[in-house]
């Protein structure tokens, strides 16, 4: 049989920056869907300085104020006045700062719990590994809902029950993520060969594992806050996440379905809020997975 | 003397792609007689798959046949219906695959699959009929049990009896002209002496039946097959009887490929591949589109394209050394 | 197949036990006296009550015990009364998991109905306007959320057209459609069918939009495979080969992903049935929260669990039973 010989050129080698910022520029979601979240992030940043009114300020007088485009609006209060007369507008770009917290929040705390704890599952086997994986099983039995359900109704309602319960949620996939990778590593041999020359545990999972399975990671991570951001809304929706007065787009959909005949605009404007942050924050995770991880493809 | 059963003229067979129009098949010229058995060759990319796919007018779309005729049995195949050429299938043209394994629908059974061929083209015959014929074709191709294998799934045999299988579906209708695809390519060495033993034994059982055998293995083609023809892309080289190809090759391209043959009576210091890629088929090397890899090219080469020239009774080539 | 549906079985008894021993343990999760909690959503407690309750929860009472007594509560049939609607919370739920069960059922026959379809013309007409269409529907599908959904349908529906009632539920569809069906009279189908429409809707957004995509790919995958050559070399004609080869190729990975809806199906009715009030389990799980009802909560919690488990076995099993290779994988 012949064998042909082949040359192949070598691409210089480009930064990873650079290599975001060139693929970026090529995809015509990844862009939109990172504009729009740079949109939504500097919303939340500069609410203060946005919003027209005071969120929790209640004006008799403006109660179900119609929007400005209708009759009886005013620009002042671009959609108008809920059900106490509270400024609409102001309180959805309010409401985005509830929103972007949570869900770094929660993402933050399930990333890193979930990936230290499926190193150690990865990396020690046996026992740990065994325990860890049945809990985290046993969770994945039933769906998201339950589980947070349980929790909030355990703890009670709120804020910081509703970041623990979302935390407890996700850091399953974080784990079984990093200890997959950390399984597949443990095996290599210079793995073997660093173990053997005394390189530690701890340096062996930072330096190894950890930076192989970051892209997949991070792309995980995007994905997640999209759906945390989804998540937070649903219990404030159900009144067991954020408490009034802090403004939230769950909560406030809540309110607002029902007023919908007096203004829907406390339901729709906080609406149109989280489909556009999650939509947003969808595109660039997809761009991400298609970049970084393509054998991923779920959806 | 009769009519060739095939006869394929000038055939141009082209793919849209991303990049421009792939062509497959660049005008390609060969006959088949009756009763012959020819081997196809050449390496992956050569066209050989897609001129096989072509007679059978199995290229799936965007891919498509763009001009020259095939000629079958006195019937112009490209000028038939669908429904027409759909009735020729499995009944006077058949084609065996590559992989066994994917080749097979996991979900129905063997039985089925091959009693597939037999209603789609004796609608009226009887469930009984049907099974007894399946059966006797399967214990023909060699697998133990027929009878009680019918029902089995294809998961449940191995690479070399699910082969069988499809051969069996391949001949049961005793058809004409049989194009193998690399049949033994996806599996063992040790198979592929029996699938091959099958083939011939099958073969000269079957007084009617002609085989294009395509593969890159001439060590394969060599055993089977009365006339080589080599392809390289998308072009015929050269064709000849194959103990003359095997022994005294002409085209450079023949040559090298014989020669990077790995050998077991001999002592060998390096093995010997031809030097070089395979041409492009979207913008291939302008003349002869071997020239970039030919030791023996002049400048003729480099502008002229060879075309298939009879160089004595039974050879072939298309070489401007040979012009 | 027996042997695998007894090892499932086994291991789902032994995830409810493990359910079990949670909830029973409740009284001792929350922080804080758990009764006083109580108090919070139930004005009006007596002293007596109290006592009634810390005895029911097993306050003063070390873990074990608690369970066992809960556990021998279940097979009794008493899963604890309910505070704040001095009934049994078996009864209360029992009375709900129908409507619950309709609604999902209702909108996977949507989801389904819509889903199927789509997602195999786009594959088909893959590039095209629908194709389009399917793909931005997916992407919708996962970022709107059904709740949104569900208010912006009534919005549409009941505020501005009028066509259909936000709220409310007069009986069983299935029921009313059987009736519906002996007597040839809808008119009672069709008021109590008004009811779900919306809901179900709301909840089939999502589903709908996540199978269309993944039936698509599944019937792109299939499309390429080489056995769909094969039969065409057969002289088998095209409508055949893609309705007896692709098809039902295509219908075991769709199944599978279908089964694996219903979970978050059954998940989203906790949701969906708080925006229409819809009197099932879910409602009346979010309500027990509010009212720190916690013999009820205990019960919610023990029944969703028992629904869930119960389905994964149910589409395991369908799984196994339809896909030839594993069925016969010990031949």
């Amino acid at each position: 049989m012949t064998t042909i010989e082949t040359t192949e050129s070598l691409d210089p080698p480009v930064s990873a920056a650079q290599r975001f910022l060139s693929e970026l520029i090529r995809s015509p979601k990844g862009l939109t869907g990172f504009v729009l979240i740079v949109l939504v992030l500097l919303v939340a940043l500069l609410a203060p300085l946005l919003a027209p009114h005071d969120p929790a300020q209640q004006v008799l007088g403006a109660r179900f104020q119609p929007p400005a485009f209708a009759e009886d609006g005013e620009w002042s209060r671009v959609l108008g006045g809920d059900n106490l007369g509270r400024d609409i507008f102001s309180r959805v770009l309010y409401g985005s700062q509830t929103s972007i917290m949570v869900a770094l929040l929660v993402v933050f705390n399930a990333m890193i719990t979930g990936s230290i704890l499926g190193a150690i599952s990865g990396y020690f086997g046996g026992i740990v590994d065994a325990a860890i994986m049945r809990v985290a099983d046993f969770q994945l039995s039933f769906p998201f809902i339950l589980v947070a359900l349980l929790l909030l109704a355990i703890v009670g309602p709120g804020f910081w029950t509703m970041v623990f319960a979302l935390s407890v949620a996700l850091w399953v996939s974080f784990a079984r993520l990093v200890r997959g990778e950390t399984l597949k590593i443990r095996e290599l041999e210079y793995i073997q060969a660093a173990k053997s020359i005394g390189v530690g545990h701890a340096a062996i999972i930072f330096g190894h594992v950890i930076p192989n399975v970051l892209p997949t990671i991070i792309v995980l991570a995007t994905l997640d806050i999209a759906a945390v951001v989804l998540y937070e809304a649903a219990i404030s929706f159900l009144g067991l996440g954020t408490q009034p007065p802090t403004p939230s787009w769950g909560m406030m959909i809540s309110e607002g379905r029902n007023y919908l005949y007096e203004n829907y605009w406390m339901a729709l404007g906080p609406g149109i809020a989280i489909m556009t942050t999650s939509i947003a924050i969808n595109l660039f995770g997809d761009f991400l997975r298609d970049t970084y991880d393509p054998r991923q493809e779920r959806l | 003397m009769s009519e060739p059963l095939l006869s394929i003229e000038n055939l141009v067979t082209r793919f849209p792609t991303k990049r421009g129009r792939l062509t497959a098949v660049d005008g390609v010229s060969l006959t088949l007689e009756r009763r012959e058995t020819l081997g196809l060759v050449g390496e992956s990319g050569s066209g050989k798959s897609v001129l096989g796919l072509s007679v059978m007018r199995l290229v799936q779309p965007p891919g498509k046949i763009e001009s020259g005729t095939i000629r079958f049995a006195g019937t112009s195949l490209l000028d038939l219906g669908a429904d027409e050429m759909r009735k020729l299938r499995g009944q006077r043209l058949a084609m065996i695959f590559q992989d066994p394994t994917a080749t097979l629908n996991p979900v129905l059974t063997i039985g089925e699959q091959i009693g597939e061929v037999l209603r789609w083209h004796l609608p009226s015959i009887r469930p009984a009929e049907l099974r007894e014929r399946v059966v006797e074709m399967l214990d023909r191709v060699g697998i133990p049990n027929a009878s009680q294998r019918f029902g089995d799934y294809p998961h449940e045999f191995s690479g070399g009896m699910q082969q069988r299988v499809i051969i069996a579906a391949a001949l049961i209708l005793n058809p004409a002209l049989v194009i193998a695809d690399e049949p033994t390519t996806a599996l063992d060495v040790t198979v592929q002496a029996q699938i091959l033993d099958l083939l011939r034994r099958l073969k000269d059982g079957e007084p009617e039946t002609a085989i294009i055998l395509v593969s890159h293995d001439l060590g394969v083609v060599g055993e089977m097959c009365e006339r080589i023809a080599v392809m390289y892309a998308g072009n015929l080289v050269e064709v000849a009887a194959a103990d003359d190809i095997l022994d005294d090759p002409k085209h450079p391209y023949t040559v090298g490929l014989i020669a990077s043959i790995p050998r077991l009576d001999r002592e060998v210091g390096a093995l010997n591949p031809i030097p070089g890629r395979l041409a492009d088929p979207v913008s291939p090397p302008p003349g002869c589109k071997f020239h970039p890899r030919c030791i023996h090219a002049f400048d003729r080469c480099r502008v002229e394209r060879p075309v298939l020239k009879m160089l004595s009774p039974g050879r072939q080539v298309a070489c401007h050394l040979h012009d | 197949m027996f042997g695998y549906l007894v090892r499932r079985v086994l291991s789902a008894l032994v995830v409810i036990v493990c359910v079990v021993f949670v909830v029973s343990a409740i009284s001792k999760l929350v922080p804080g006296d758990i009764v006083d909690m109580m108090e919070a959503g139930n004005p009006g407690m007596t002293e007596q009550d109290k006592e009634v309750l810390r005895e029911q929860l097993g306050v003063n009472k070390p873990i074990f015990e608690t369970f066992t007594s809960y556990l021998v509560g279940i097979f009794k049939g008493d899963l604890g009364n309910s505070t704040r609607l001095r009934s049994s919370a078996a009864v209360l739920i029992g009375e709900r998991v129908p409507a619950t069960l309709e609604l999902a059922l209702t909108a996977l026959f949507f989801a389904l109905v819509i889903a199927l379809p789509l997602g195999i013309i786009c594959a088909l007409k893959q590039g095209t306007v629908v194709d389009y269409f399917g793909t931005i529907l997916s992407v919708l599908g996962v970022a709107v959320p059904g709740f949104l959904v569900g208010v912006i349908l009534i919005l549409v529906f009941s505020v501005e057209l009028q066509w259909l009632p936000s709220t409310g539920y007069k009986g069983s569809v299935v029921v009313a459609a059987w009736n519906a069906l002996l007597a040839w009279d809808f008119s009672i189908l069709w008021d109590r069918l008004r009811y779900i429409l919306m809901p179900a809707a709301s909840l089939a957004f999502a589903v709908v939009a996540i199978n269309v995509r993944l039936i698509r790919s599944t019937m792109l995958e299939v499309i390429r495979q080489d056995y769909l050559q094969f039969a065409r070399a057969k002289g088998v004609p095209e409508r055949t080969v893609y309705l007896r080869h692709a098809f039902r190729n295509a219908l075991i990975p769709t199944v599978t992903i279908v089964g694996l809806q219903l979970g978050n199906l059954l998940g989203g009715t906790y949701i969906i049935e708080n925006v229409f009030a819809w009197p099932g389990i879910g409602r009346l799980a979010v309500q027990s929260i509010f009212w720190r009802d916690y013999p009820l909560i205990q019960a919610n919690v023990l029944i969703a669990a028992c629904l869930f488990v119960f389905l994964n076995i149910l589409v395991d099993v369908t799984y196994r039973l339809i896909d030839p290779r594993i069925r016969y994988a010990r031949r």
